[in-house]
């Protein structure tokens, strides 16, 4: 399965959408919850002929701050109007002392934080009536850590029980970034709990650092790093393409797919075989 | 292990990201990267803004409206998870902050206030089991004002796109959702057509309703042609619903 974020600029195009057809679509619920109207429509004629996942912005996982009750209240009555197939969220934080941030902002790698987010994680999960699937971010600044990324990410997965959504462009920009081997870290990480995968491309500064914009084309690095991936997991996961910015014509969208499914296929028969 | 390690943490990065303060015992070495944060969060919050607001923006300088942004920024917790939102907390903060008048822009609440509800009315939720319903332009016909729409009393007529030097002038501005085409569109109404959609707004009723209920309410006959005109135009912008036939 090959998915893609839907965005308003392409809301027209999906629904009449007949040549390779991507297999579900995403979105952030907090960017279409509790409105109607013209984009409201659009969404419902996707929905009709979409499976839908849900990837969320505001949750605030790692904040110490208590769930936003409110909030998760409208969620689980957009849940109910929507049939979402899969909710996902971020393990970082962008919410304190009951203000939004709208950015996804890196949590110190600490074992208060994993306590805090398994804690809030099971509220959120009790309260949703549904399971809660967590995605490693990509980060810019090491606040403290008392433990490696891989640690930090698998503790939380761990203590938490949420299901894994594995971000192969985040793993790369974090790899460049921060300096450490892509292919090392994604063999750390618990693989069993990988619920589905998240790609996009990323922005190169002329330093050399990178940018997780969702807003280029995804990059051939990246693309070696997502068959490393399916090869590690050895079974199908739905994956999807992000593209928030600088969106591009249909056509560029759909080569992009269809290159994420020969990499599914090429890595299938060759599992197959052996 | 520090209790409090992590709100110390995560409160000093907000803190430093709405206000530019850098955290007391915080590390040098995490200023670039904090500093990172706050021009990413920044740029999200004032395209949102920009976007939300671009007649306010165009009226004003640069510099001026992008320290207005920097105001909200750093004085006006957002407390929605929906980032469109904003937009309406901006309008009110800057209301409340008598921004307007103080910087020499008395006309900026009424643009504020008209450029939000234009983006509420675009997003706002559907009403559950409503229908529009065309009416059929029969004399004595009952209709009602479609649910979507909102009746401003402007002090400034900021929906015109003249330059700067907005003369004061009390206008009535109907808003409203196209129940067709879901594009949000705007009739600037003469007072006697402000009280006939008020009218309408409270209690459904034909043309020659109306024009009664206008005369009771204010003392004045309105022009029997004005009005089925008025009527006309109405429903030609999908104004106008027919109501069901028990409620008639």
């Amino acid at each position: 399965m090959v998915g893609i974020g839907f965005r308003k600029e392409f809301s027209e195009t999906l629904p009449r959408v007949r040549k390779d057809k991507p297999d579900f679509i995403e979105f952030a619920p907090e960017n279409w919850m509790k409105t109607g109207g013209y984009y409201h429509r659009q969404l419902q004629k996707a929905a009709e002929q979409y499976p839908i996942f849900c990837h969320g912005l505001s949750l605030s996982i790692g904040s110490p701050d208590e769930p936003d009750w409110d909030f998760l209240a409208d969620l689980k009555q957009f849940f109910k109007d929507v049939p979402v197939v899969r909710y996902s969220d971020h393990i970082s934080f962008s919410q304190v002392s009951n203000a939004h941030l709208y950015e996804l902002l890196p949590l110190p790698m600490i074992e208060e934080a994993v306590s805090r987010i398994a804690v809030k994680a099971r509220q959120v999960q009790d309260f949703l009536e549904r399971p809660l699937i967590l995605e490693n971010p990509s980060y810019y600044l090491v606040t403290e850590a008392d433990m490696t990324e891989a640690d930090f990410i698998s503790a939380v997965l761990r203590e938490s029980g949420c299901g894994f959504l594995l971000d192969v462009n985040n793993v790369y920009v974090n790899s460049v970034n921060h300096g450490y081997d892509p292919a090392a870290f994604l063999r750390s990480l618990p693989a069993e709990q990988v619920s589905y995968l998240h790609i996009a491309g990323h922005l190169k500064q002329p330093d050399g650092f990178l940018l997780d914009t969702h807003g280029e084309a995804i990059a051939d690095p990246v693309y070696d790093l997502l068959k490393l991936t399916l090869e590690t997991l050895s079974r199908e996961v739905p994956i999807l393409l992000e593209r928030d910015f600088n969106i591009p014509a249909w056509p560029r969208l759909r080569e992009e797919m269809n290159r994420i499914r020969r990499i599914q296929t090429e890595v299938r028969e060759v599992q197959f075989a052996s | 292990m520090h209790p409090d390690r992590l709100s110390r943490i995560t409160g000093g990065m907000a803190g430093f990201i709405r206000t530019g303060v850098y955290p007391e015992g915080f590390p040098e070495s995490w200023q670039p990267g904090l500093t990172l944060y706050r021009t990413l969060t920044r740029s999200i919050l004032s395209d949102m803004v920009d976007t939300a607001f671009p007649i306010c923006k165009r009226r004003i300088p640069e510099t001026v409206w992008n320290d207005l942004t920097e105001l909200f920024i750093r004085e006006c917790p957002l407390h929605s998870p929906r980032l469109w939102e904003i937009a309406g907390n901006f309008a009110e903060f800057h209301r409340n902050e008598n921004t307007g008048v103080r910087l020499g822009y008395p006309w900026l609440d009424d643009c504020l206030n008209m450029e939000w509800i234009e983006l509420e009315l675009f997003n706002r939720p559907d009403q559950p089991g409503w229908k529009f319903k065309a009416p059929t332009g029969r004399t004595g016909e009952k209709v009602s004002l479609i649910p979507d729409h909102e009746l401003l009393v402007l002090n400034y007529p900021v929906f015109r796109t003249a330059g700067p030097g907005l003369k004061p002038e009390t206008c009535f501005l109907l808003l409203f959702r196209d129940p067709v085409s879901l594009t949000v569109q705007f009739i600037n109404l003469q007072p006697v057509g402000a009280l006939a959609a008020e009218c309408l707004r409270n209690e459904p009723g034909s043309c020659e309703d109306i024009t009664d209920r206008i005369y009771k309410l204010a003392g004045i006959s309105p022009d029997r042609d004005a009005m089925t005109r008025l009527f006309t135009l109405f429903r030609s912008k999908n104004l106008l619903t027919r109501i069901s036939k028990e409620k008639q």
